[in-house]
């Protein structure tokens, strides 16, 4: 696909998006991309349940003492010394200037391509810089996505190069093969791995419905549709929030 | 309008509705086909990985705390069946959990992401993450990367650049970034540009340089004479020293290396003695707003910015004449005449008070001549292990600490002043009951 189609297939997803997230009507695009929208399930991150008695949001104050520096996890306790809250954890997320080496360390390809870095390039003044999580919306989470789209497709192309015995992710898939031959035990088994790479943990039962689910609505039944079935799961776990706590 | 439920995405948020999740993540782009266009290998590039993961591995608390360390300290996720959290996982079940934040800050990616960025923040004035990278920034990974006394960052007669045989064209060949001191490191960022642009690993490549330089005419390199580590790298002048009075280099000394802002020093009740002739007595037609107001920051300022008499950053070069000050140190003399001329580099601490003797702890004389000693006070004091110990735990906790923990930054900075290593500060801070949850 040449750079013009390839941008296109881009601006044609973030279009979709857009509507996805505007009125949820389903999108008819079969152009020659797989249109990918999913949802990846955050525990502690629901709905109420960041507390602000809880959580302590990175602070961008200067270290100067006068501007209202955070109030921190802990409490005093008898003779003043420092408990810290067991339940409290500081949330903070990825910035423009250290995601490109996580997601490359997440997906292990060692380097990014050229590729990667342009898109990296074109996308990195959308990140914010500061890591605070109220500073993300909506175009840094489209860029993020647009981002991590990239490197999942270098890591496809990476190991479709490799013996199935030498891939770190998509041992168990036949990328000759089409998107029906794909078993059930191997799609479960690359979500698997692509979930301990960059969640640092299992995936939730609801999680791995959910991305199957998204990856059998992937039209096409050619061997370039297995690529594009991995793209999918690979894209919905490296640009969704666990992958970018910090 | 009836919704459509055989779509397939439509499928997908009902789902979501049905099991109340949220932050919906978009999946977008892409491709048919192309291939990866190869950088070029060399093993002073960063090259970033994580071990084959373990689908039916167990993840214990202590692996899931290995984690958090490893991502604190570094800057960057790793997959949870890396080798590396593997041995950190046994020391913290061996009650070790310095040693295992040992692990984490033996990798490159502490030095190539979480110090770098650090230093980014501190060599300009936006104080922004996106700066470029400087030799100011080599010089600061340089040091911690191996081992010396952070002091040396305020008072050492060195940069840190490439080791040129690092930064050959696939290890071999001519080099990839431009290498010429004069050309590329005194009188522009060049050779440092070229490094962040080929994404060379700062931990694989750095080599010290023993003694800056600098060169007034752009064709002939001369010693720095009075050099005090950071505070004299190019970047640094470069930042501070361009155009103005000489003063931000004062007010951002104080501001990066020992965490205080002007407001957070100023000081009304100090002696004027020193306050330069370009500063109105009469701001306003009141003297009183002077007295109150403008002189609680140039009382002591403009008694230490006599350091900086013969340096200036003009031509996109540091400029440096030993015993002719500067003409901007006197500049709008007219304003109030009566005012202090300078005539030398002899300055004065007058941060001396009670509550800036305590925020500061001061362990140096009152008084010196040039650059070099203003850096040796700075360095010397608590102020500025102190700050080393803030700037570090707002980097790998995430959030700067809160008033209520300046005890225990105290307590880790003295701690800290025993070797004063960053690396080892990066760990007492990283394993703080005070930084990482334990959840």
């Amino acid at each position: 696909m040449n750079e013009r189609s390839r941008r296109n297939a881009q601006n044609m997803g973030n279009l979709a998006m857009r509507k996805l997230m505007k009125n949820r009507k389903f999108m008819t695009q079969t152009v020659t991309v797989a249109l990918l929208a999913v949802v990846a399930t955050f525990q502690a991150c629901g709905p109420g349940q960041l507390n602000k008695n809880q959580y302590a949001s990175l602070d961008g104050n200067a270290l100067d003492g006068v501007n209202g520096a955070n109030s921190g996890s802990f409490i005093i306790g008898p003779g003043g010394a420092m408990v810290p809250v067991e339940s409290t954890k500081t949330v903070a997320v990825s910035y423009s200037e250290n995601i490109l080496e996580s997601l490359i360390t997440i997906i292990g390809t060692g380097q990014p391509s050229q590729r990667v870095r342009d898109s990296y390039n074109r996308e990195r003044t959308k990140i914010a810089e500061s890591g605070k999580a109220e500073a993300v919306n909506a175009p840094m989470w489209m860029a993020i996505t647009n981002l991590s789209g990239e490197v999942c497709w270098d890591l496809v192309l990476a190991e479709k190069a490799l013996a199935a015995g030498s891939r770190r992710i998509f041992g168990q898939i036949n990328f000759a093969g089409n998107p029906a031959q794909i078993t059930d035990a191997a799609r479960n088994d690359a979500i698997r791995r692509l979930a301990r790479s960059a969640w640092a943990r299992n995936e939730t039962p609801e999680e791995l419905a959910l991305i199957k689910s998204g990856m059998a609505s992937v039209p096409g039944t050619a061997a370039a549709d297995v690529d594009r079935q991995m793209l999918f799961a690979c894209t919905t776990i490296l640009a969704s929030l666990d992958s970018h706590d910090r | 309008m009836k919704k459509r439920t055989d779509a397939p995405t439509d499928r997908l948020f009902e789902k979501i509705g049905k099991i109340g999740m949220v932050l919906p993540v978009a999946a977008a782009s892409l491709l048919s086909t192309g291939s990866v266009a190869q950088v070029a290998g060399s093993p002073a590039k960063m090259t970033l990985g994580s071990a084959m993961p373990d689908p039916n591995g167990e993840i214990t608390a202590d692996r899931q705390r290995a984690y958090r360390l490893f991502k604190a300290i570094t800057g960057i996720a790793i997959a949870i069946d890396d080798s590396r959290l593997a041995q950190m996982e046994s020391l913290i079940a061996a009650g070790n959990e310095k040693g295992a934040a040992a692990i984490a800050t033996s990798d490159p990616s502490f030095y190539d992401v979480q110090l770098r960025d650090l230093a980014r923040k501190m060599s300009v004035r936006e104080e922004s993450v996106t700066a470029p990278l400087s030799d100011f920034v080599a010089t600061f990974v340089g040091v911690a990367r191996d081992g010396l006394d952070a002091r040396e960052l305020l008072s050492g007669n060195f940069i840190y650049r490439a080791d040129i045989a690092k930064v050959l064209v696939n290890g071999q060949g001519q080099p990839e970034v431009r290498n010429d001191t004069l050309a590329d490191i005194v009188n522009s960022n060049n050779h440092y540009a070229d490094l962040q642009a080929r994404s060379y690993s700062l931990y694989s490549v750095l080599v010290r340089e023993n003694g800056q330089q600098y060169s007034n005419d752009g064709e002939t390199l001369q010693p720095m004479t009075d050099a005090a580590g950071l505070i004299t790298t190019r970047q640094w002048i470069r930042e501070h020293a361009d155009a103005g009075t000489n003063r931000r280099l004062v007010e951002f000394s104080f501001r990066q290396f020992m965490c205080a802002p002007m407001e957070a020093w100023m000081d009304a009740s100090r002696p004027d003695d020193f306050v330069g002739r370009d500063v109105d007595r009469f701001p306003g037609g009141s003297h009183e707003k002077y007295q109150v107001t403008c002189k609680a920051c140039h009382t002591q300022m403009d008694a230490f910015r006599q350091a900086f008499a013969y340096v200036n950053f003009a031509g996109g070069r540091t400029r440096l004449t030993p015993g002719q000050v500067v003409g901007k140190m006197n500049r709008n003399s007219n304003m109030f005449p009566s005012g202090y001329s300078t005539t030398n580099d002899r300055w004065v601490n007058y941060a001396t008070a009670p509550r800036n003797a305590d925020q500061f702890g001061w362990r140096g004389p009152a008084s010196g001549s040039g650059m070099a000693d203003f850096g040796r006070l700075l360095a010397n004091s608590k102020g500025f292990s102190r700050c080393m110990t803030k700037r570090v735990f707002a980097s790998i906790c995430k959030r700067a600490p809160g008033p209520a923990e300046e005890a225990a930054i105290r307590v880790i900075a003295d701690q800290f002043e025993g070797d004063y290593k960053l690396k080892g500060l990066a760990e007492t801070v990283a394993v703080s009951p005070i930084c990482i949850s334990r959840e």
